[in-house]
């Protein structure tokens, strides 16, 4: 070095630097943009995010329209629901049949019908997750960070020992579209320390945050220990700078701490007793749900769980819509409630916003035959149902999504925004885009959706442009 | 036009947008709070700048300081002692404001300010007098220029110009040069510089006993004479600068093209980088992919369209100009206009451009214009590639220094730890030394735009063979002191990782040839068969070496024919090829014996008529004790019973000398110096890479992130694929002598201190065990040492 700084000085700079090396600030790292942004208040200090990935079409789940059972020659135009509906503990808002755990906790929720989403060209789904996960329609001139990274950075950790943003049920190798899934699972410009946590399997989270396979705890915190040894017994001091040093240093032992914490176990499915394991049952998904209660037990800051995106399965129901759906609801449908009434019992639900959504709805259509144009969705086909795998949901739907809200400050028992009950199935009352969607979770989060940062010189903001606006008449006032 | 960039008379703050004006000015970005809140104490920006702008700034700033009084920065208010900082009452600077006698009350012949704002001004005094770091009233007069200029060299005549030109800057800015570095530590700094490889342990051993004048002088010529090295490291480079990548999005249905295959061959060709440039913006089906975008399947918001992208991406990585605002709209943060952009996409595009602000249409149209168009204009009626050869041309015009100005600050930022002008990306900001970066961007240009040249020059100076430092000015104060350690890039890491745990991949992913390279370092040994040129279609050849050596002994044999080998050791067939612009490295252990050994190659020329024909051997061995012995073909070869002939020329050298040196800079006992390695650079990326800072590449990527994450932290501990190389690297090593010792010269490029033997010792326990080996594997990886470049 060729100045050797104050002892004083360096300390200071130290402190200021916080988690970032100096280098990266002069770099021109992502920073607040300083814009004059009064936050709100936070109704929540957790999000969990149920992610329907796929296009989860709402006449099907929460927003029943006129019933008409599988019969050939059914013709598709009625059709509106492939369920019949079923009241819920709120008079006045009816699901689907399928769904009779999650009705019984409607009365703790709010109910968006109105969730709306531009019309991305012949649509593909992970343009439209990428989308709904930043904010922003791809492709963008930068890394734009997953919703769960804005959190993570603005919020910062809940708990030191455990990662801010956590993400489960998605792999990101060995599936379609893999490469559009990997564009949003990410920090984004934030970098990666605000990225997921990727925990594709809940039952094998435990062993992401555990020494690595083979290895003893005593044989890892050795390791630790005698290198924390070899550094302090090492030429560092005379060969590295400092700083570089303490911020790794920082990492390593951050890490360490979660991998030796005592919050690791919370990742570990097997320490749930088997009485309140049960009612999340055995599907990746309920195990997910399970998993995401007991890490915001544990102090996550934002969580999602995804039924997993997958071309053409799960909701992404191109053919046997009905029979796919009705699947699906019997694995969501238990450990959701079961999730709601733990947080509810456990005293976090006021402090815990979970939020049920999907990338868009889906109406009538038939694929597969003669006649039926599967990449043109824009154009509604009219055609007679002869099979059972023509009967569902087929066709991609921007006009009106529902969004099941719980906690975090939303009213209870209460209905947001309205379909038309004739087709098409738009939103009619208070359309929610994804903007405005977004503002509305960041809302209850304490984050202003103007919260910006500056990348290249130019503001990014937590919602697009900074122009999203909370539906403020779904909280319940503070 | 002109092209710099003043943001002259647009200070004024209170809208968001024009705080991001005065936020450039400023050089904000090198601020250190990260806190998006507000607190309750009082804002510079929004309340306190309006004021003194409205009613102080006329009178006290720029050179106009009436009543010795600056309010230009901070520091000058504060020596002008009319501020008591933290008590109002006492300051001068409040009590004027509301003095009785207009005279003395300020502002002069105005009214009085409002209560209000004199309660801001006061509660500002009160807390500190806090204010926006770097903002200065100064007017910006400094314009980036786009000719280029000849630097007169200051000092003494000869040296590095590099040198000249920093001991000049040193010396006006007080600072003292960094210390040298030590040969050692050079090795490994310059290695992972120009090739991103540790060198291995009989590089560095040659290396510190080479002519001590000249080592570090013939070092960097071979390492730039490296080419497939070469080219493996800069890709990492240039496939984040030009988003080029082997998956990811826009593949999966057309959307975008690899660049790949011609971007490795420029690379190891050192292809000029103005041809480079040309052939990427008016390119051929091979290098079209940069300039056709990323294209994603439906509607596209019109600030992204293809042709956009090409007016982003042309701008940013090529100009260091930031197009992106001016996309959408009129750019607030410097004069690009948004028919700036579309005249740039107009060049691309297949008929005028109309233009979207904000991504709803204008109704206005725009023909092709280049950026800087004082340099020439493009002919709007023209065919699409008349416009972009046309547009080429100017990119690469003689007087167009910005070209050459960009490419220098990168390669100046990736050498130094930081730019000459930082962000990288922005190169209308001023460089802290103006004639540092037009010598070099002059020096490039007036040399046949040789990026090696660039980077030999930057390796070869003592400011660049100095320790690094941590730099004590930051921001607009920035002053060099010295290069500043970097960390080391995923690819890098992983490399060096691959390296010593032997655990590379086998295959290549990248489609690129990795063959037929010119190099210009000449390798040991002579070319043998005859000593003219004309051989028979179908000679055949057995040529033969013989070696008595001691039990035990390791060997490795670096071979190419022309054009066809069959190589036998003591009998035992060992391998062959037929290609001869591609060398081979094999392992010849297992075939040696105690005593008299053979080395027979049977050669054979191939064709119709007669050709030249010629085979390169390089054949080296380590016995027990160390001792090595090289030998390469050479006349002491038998052909046929007879002395072998040396071939006068060379003339294959020029195309695979650069592969030889490869081998040979790997050593015979490193894990991979049998087989070309692969390289991090020419795979696809992992879950490891994308944690240690790999981007997705759907963006142009000019700096990669600095600091290790917890997340990567996480990854490093326990991380299936990092753990799979610790102990797949322990298997191998557990029972290697001194494997201490061994490690930290391969890693870390020095022995280890007796204090750190000690430890590793603790680590390793009484009897090593693969266990053992890789928790000691895991420490001496873990150590910022290790993973920065010092």
């Amino acid at each position: 070095m060729s100045k050797p700084l104050e002892f004083e000085n360096r300390r200071d700079f130290l402190r200021k630097l916080g988690a970032a090396s100096a280098a990266t600030l002069a770099m021109g790292a992502p920073r607040s943009f300083g814009e004059e942004v009064e936050q709100p208040e936070a109704r929540a200090d957790c999000c969990i995010l149920l992610w329907m990935g796929g296009g989860m079409a709402a006449p099907d789940t929460f927003d029943p329209k006129h019933y008409e059972p599988f019969r050939k020659g059914l013709k598709v135009s009625d059709v509106g629901s492939t369920f019949p509906a079923i009241p819920t503990s709120v008079s006045g808002i009816n699901f689907t049949e399928g769904f009779e755990e999650l009705a019984k906790v409607m009365d703790r929720g709010t109910l968006i019908r109105s969730a709306v989403q531009p019309d991305l060209g012949h649509i593909l789904h992970s343009r439209h997750q990428y989308h709904w996960h930043t904010g922003y329609v791809p492709p963008q001139t930068v890394a734009a960070p997953h919703i769960g990274a804005w959190m993570a950075k603005v919020l910062g950790q809940r708990n030191e020992a455990m990662p801010a943003f956590i993400d489960i049920g998605q792999r990101l190798e060995g599936v379609g579209e893999k490469e559009e899934l990997k564009a949003f699972h990410t920090g984004g410009f934030f970098g990666s320390e605000f990225g997921p946590f990727l925990l594709p399997y809940p039952d094998q989270a435990i062993g992401a945050v555990q020494p690595p396979e083979g290895m003893t705890p005593g044989r890892f915190s050795n390791r630790y220990k005698l290198y924390k040894k070899l550094i302090s017994e090492g030429q560092v001091g005379k060969s590295g700078s400092e700083f570089q040093q303490e911020s790794m240093l920082r990492s390593m032992e951050k890490a360490h701490r979660l991998l030796s914490s005592k919050e690791a176990a919370a990742f570990d499915l097997t320490k749930e007793p088997e009485t309140s394991a049960a009612p999340y049952g055995k599907s990746r998904f309920g195990q997910g749900c399970l998993l995401a209660r007991r890490l915001a037990e544990s102090g996550a800051r934002f969580i999602e769980v995804t039924t997993e995106y997958q071309p053409f399965k799960h909701w992404d129901t191109h053919e046997k819509g009905h029979t796919t759906v009705k699947r699906l609801k019997s694995e969501i449908d238990q450990p959701i409630a079961q999730l709601i009434r733990d947080l509810e019992e456990r005293g976090m639900l006021d402090r815990t916003l979970v939020v049920i959504a999907s990338e868009f709805s889906r109406d009538m259509m038939i694929e597969g035959v003669p006649g039926s144009n599967a990449r043109d969705q824009t154009t509604h086909k009219v055609d007679v149902i002869s099979e059972l795998k023509h009967y569902g949901q087929h066709r991609h739907f921007t006009g009106g999504t529902s969004v099941l809200m719980f906690g975090g400050g939303v009213k209870k028992g209460f209905q947001f925004g309205r379909t038309a009950n004739e087709r098409p199935f738009v939103a009619v009352e208070n359309p929610l885009g994804v903007e405005d969607l977004h503002a509305t979770i960041f809302q209850a989060m304490g984050i202003s959706p103007k919260t910006s940062f500056d990348i290249e010189g130019r503001p990014f903001y937590a919602t697009k442009d900074g122009i999203g606006k909370p539906a403020m008449e779904v909280f319940a006032s503070i | 036009m002109s092209t710099a960039r003043s943001t002259n008379g647009r200070t004024v703050v209170g809208r968001p947008t024009d705080y991001c004006i005065m936020i450039l000015r400023t050089q904000i970005a090198l601020l250190i709070s990260v806190t998006p809140f507000v607190s309750g104490k009082v804002d510079f920006a929004h309340e306190i700048l309006p004021i003194l702008k409205e009613n102080c700034v006329k009178c006290h700033t720029n050179g106009k300081y009436k009543g010795g009084l600056s309010l230009d920065t901070r520091e000058a208010l504060l020596e002008s002692e009319t501020v008591e900082v933290g008590d109002a009452e006492e300051s001068l600077f409040i009590e004027v404001l509301t003095a009785e006698d207009e005279d003395e009350r300020m502002p002069h012949d105005a009214d009085p300010l409002p209560a209000g704002k004199i309660a801001v001004l006061t509660k500002w005094v009160n807390e500190g007098l806090v204010w926006e770091e770097g903002f200065t009233f100064k007017e910006k007069t400094w314009q980036a220029p786009l000719a280029h200029r000849k630097v007169e060299l200051p000092g003494p005549e000869g040296g590095n110009p590099i040198d000249r030109i920093a001991a000049a800057y040193f010396k006006k800015n007080r600072v003292q040069p960094p210390e040298p570095i030590s040969d050692a530590r050079f090795l490994r700094r310059v290695s992972l510089d120009l090739v991103g490889l540790l060198p291995s342990k009989s590089e560095l051993e040659e290396f510190l006993t080479s002519e001590p004048g000249t080592r570090r002088e013939a070092k960097i010529e071979e390492l730039l004479s490296r080419d497939l090295d070469y080219a493996d490291h800069w890709m990492t480079f240039w496939n984040d600068l030009l988003r080029n990548d082997y998956a990811g999005t826009g593949f999966i249905d057309g959307g975008r093209r690899q660049i790949t295959g011609w971007l490795y061959r420029s690379l190891k060709e050192n292809k000029p980088y103005d041809q480079f440039v040309r052939e990427l913006m008016n390119p051929t089906a091979e290098s079209e992919g940069f300039i056709k975008g990323i294209k994603w399947r439906g509607d596209v918001n019109a600030s992204q369209v293809p042709e956009i992208q090409f007016a982003q991406n042309v701008s940013q990585v090529f100009f260091g100009e930031n197009m992106k605002c001016a996309s959408c709209h009129d750019s607030f943060i410097d004069d690009w206009k948004l028919e700036d952009a579309y005249g740039m996409a107009a060049i691309i595009a297949g008929k005028p451009l109309e233009m979207y602000r904000c991504d709803k249409p204008t109704g206005e149209k725009m023909d092709a214009k280049f950026l800087f168009d004082e340099l020439g204009s493009i002919d709007k009626s023209a065919p699409r590639n008349e416009r972009l050869k046309r547009a080429a041309e100017l990119a690469t015009a003689p007087g167009n220094g910005r070209l050459a100005r960009t490419i220098v600050n990168r390669l100046w930022a990736r050498l130094m730890g930081r730019g000459l002008v930082e962000p990288v990306d922005m190169m209308s900001n001023r460089p802290w030394s103006e004639d540092m970066l037009d010598y070099l961007a002059w020096d490039l240009a007036q040399n046949g735009y040789d990026l090696k040249r660039t980077l030999a020059m930057i390796v070869g100076s003592r400011t660049y063979q100095g320790t690094t430092v941590i730099p004590s000015r930051r921001g607009d104060d920035f002053v060099f002191e010295g290069p500043i350690a970097k960390r080391m890039t995923a690819e890098q890491f992983i490399d060096a990782v691959w390296g010593i745990t032997g655990t590379s991949p086998g295959k290549v992913e990248a489609k690129v040839e990795r063959g037929g390279v010119k190099a210009r370092a000449a390798v040991p040994g002579e070319w043998i068969w005859s000593a003219i040129d004309q051989r028979p279609a179908g000679e055949s050849v057995s040529f033969t070496r013989v070696i008595k050596l001691p039990a035990e002994t390791k060997g490795r044999i670096v071979i190419t024919c022309d054009n066809e080998y069959v190589l036998k050791a003591n009998g035992v067939t060992i391998g062959k090829d037929s290609n001869w612009e591609t060398v081979e490295a094999y392992d010849l252990t297992k075939a040696l014996r105690e005593g008299r050994n053979v080395i027979q190659v049977e050669a054979k020329n191939l064709g119709n008529s007669p050709n030249a024909a010629a085979l390169y051997a390089h054949l080296e061995f380590i016995d027990q004790s160390g001792r090595r012995v090289v030998m390469t073909t050479d006349a002491q070869w038998m052909a046929d019973g007879r002395a072998a002939l040396i071939h006068p020329s060379n003339g294959w050298g020029e195309r695979v000398n650069g592969q030889i040196a490869g081998y040979l800079s790997e050593g015979l006992e490193s894990p991979s110096g049998m087989s070309r390695k692969v390289r991090a650079s020419l795979v696809k990326s992992t879950l490891l890479m994308r944690a240690l800072g790999r981007p997705n590449r759907e963006q142009v990527v000019t700096t990669r992130p600095a600091d290790l994450t917890t997340l990567q932290a996480l990854e490093l501990n326990n991380g299936a694929e990092f753990v799979s190389y610790l102990n797949r690297g322990a298997e191998k090593r557990v029972a290697e002598k001194e494997m201490v010792e061994g490690l930290y010269l391969e890693a870390l490029s020095r022995p280890p201190s007796s204090l750190e033997k000690q430890v590793a010792r603790e680590i390793l326990g009484e009897k090593i065990t693969p266990e053992t080996a890789a928790d000691f594997l895991w420490t001496v990886l873990m150590l910022p040492e290790f993973q920065f470049i010092n």
